[in-house]
Parts: C-alpha cells; structure tokens; sequence
C-alpha cells in the first residue's frame, strides 16, 4: 500500500515537471518576442508633447507684486 | 492722594507701547509675509523647474531609440541641450535669489533692495523656464518629424 502511495506521489511529480517544461519551451517563448517597450516611440513622444502643452508655465507677476506691496512705505 | 496720579501714568504707559516696540514688530509682520510669499513662488517655480527636468529626461530617453533605429536627431539634440542649459541657469538664479532674500529684509531701503532680486527672478527665473519650455517643444516637434529608418 505504502509502495503505490509513493509510486502515485512521482508520477505526479513527474507530470509537473514535464508539464512544467513543456510550457517554458512552449509558451513562454512567445511571451518573451512581445513588444519590450509598452509605449511605442511615436506613442511617448505624443505624450512627451501633451504633458508639455500641459505644463501651465508659472506667473510670478502677482507674487513680485505682494512683495512690494509689503516693502512699500 | 498720590496713588490714583501713578496708577493713571502706568496705565497709559501699557495702553501706547514705545513707537520703536511697535516698528519692530510691523517689521517682523512685513518680513513674515515677504517670506511666505517668497517660499510659495519659490516652490511653484522648483516644481516647474523639476517638470522640465523630468521631461528633458523622457525627451532623451526617445532621442537614443531614435539613434539606435537609425535617425539623425541632431536639430532635437541641439535643442534639448539648449533646455537643458536653461533649466540650469534658472535653478541657479532662484538659488541666488533666495540668498539675497535675507539681505533685502535687513536692508536700510529694502524696496530698492528688492529690486535686484525681482529682476534676477523675472529674467533668470521666469524668463528662463519658458526659453527651456520652448527648447523642448521644439526639440518634441523635430522628433516627431523624424522617421527612424528602422521602422
């Protein structure tokens, strides 16, 4: 009884592996020639542009402003 | 009878403290705000300043897969070296700014004083993000002219 028991146990161990095998040979090859890059280039650069017409470019006018309103006499 | 001429003295002298007391202490009110108002525009600039950087970065990020495809990026290279320059000399001039900060509060004319530092803020600061701002549109704009012979 203990010797199928432990018959049973490698042969299961064995299907792992060979499974375990067949798809790093198989599958994982395919994943792997899949695009590196996410973004194309042409992508990032469209959103490189975005972002910098985003970028709303700082007015200290104001700030100077305050400042010497502060200092006036 | 002496008592009530003492007390009315004391109690006039607490009602108006010393013209000097209170000069200083506008002084410290007016020197707070300058501060606050220094440090808000201070960090709003270091923000965009850190924006561009970080933009730069992803610019030359694109620019070397260009190269490595192929391209000529020279005109984009140019001029994401040029805002590069920029952004340097802007975080220069704010680093300058903020060190005279100091020197315009304890100033005898401080409005002239400020003076300095306005025009080093306007036109090393400001004038220099947007110069670096529109360096890297530029330099965005060539790239997406230019075809990578690999594709």
């Amino acid at each position: 009884m203990e010797n199928t028991n432990t018959k049973i146990i490698i042969l299961i161990a064995l299907l792992v592996a060979v499974l375990a095998v067949a798809w790093f040979m198989f599958f994982r090859p395919e994943q792997a020639d899949g695009p590196v890059d996410n973004l194309s280039t042409s992508d990032e650069v469209a959103a490189i542009e975005e972002d910098l017409n985003q970028s709303d470019l700082p007015d200290i006018s104001e700030d100077l402003k305050a400042m010497e309103g502060e200092l006036a006499p | 009878m002496a008592l009530p001429v003492l007390a009315e003295e004391n109690s006039a002298a607490t009602r108006t403290p010393p013209v000097k007391e209170e000069r200083a202490k506008m002084k410290e009110r007016r020197d707070a705000n300058i501060r606050k108002f220094f440090a808000n525009m201070a960090r709003r600039l270091e923000n965009m300043i850190s924006r561009l950087e970080q933009l730069a970065g992803r610019i030359e990020s694109r620019l070397k897969k260009f190269e490595e495809r192929g391209a000529d990026v020279t005109g984009a290279r140019e001029k994401l070296a040029l805002a590069r320059t920029k952004i340097v000399g802007a975080k220069e001039a704010l680093a300058q700014a903020k060190g005279k900060l100091e020197g315009v509060l304890s100033s005898r004319n401080p409005k002239e004083a400020f003076k300095e530092v306005r025009e080093g803020l306007v036109k090393g600061v400001a004038v220099k993000i947007r110069e670096a701002h529109e360096a890297l549109v530029v330099a965005v704009r060539e790239l997406k002219n230019t075809r990578p012979s690999q594709y």
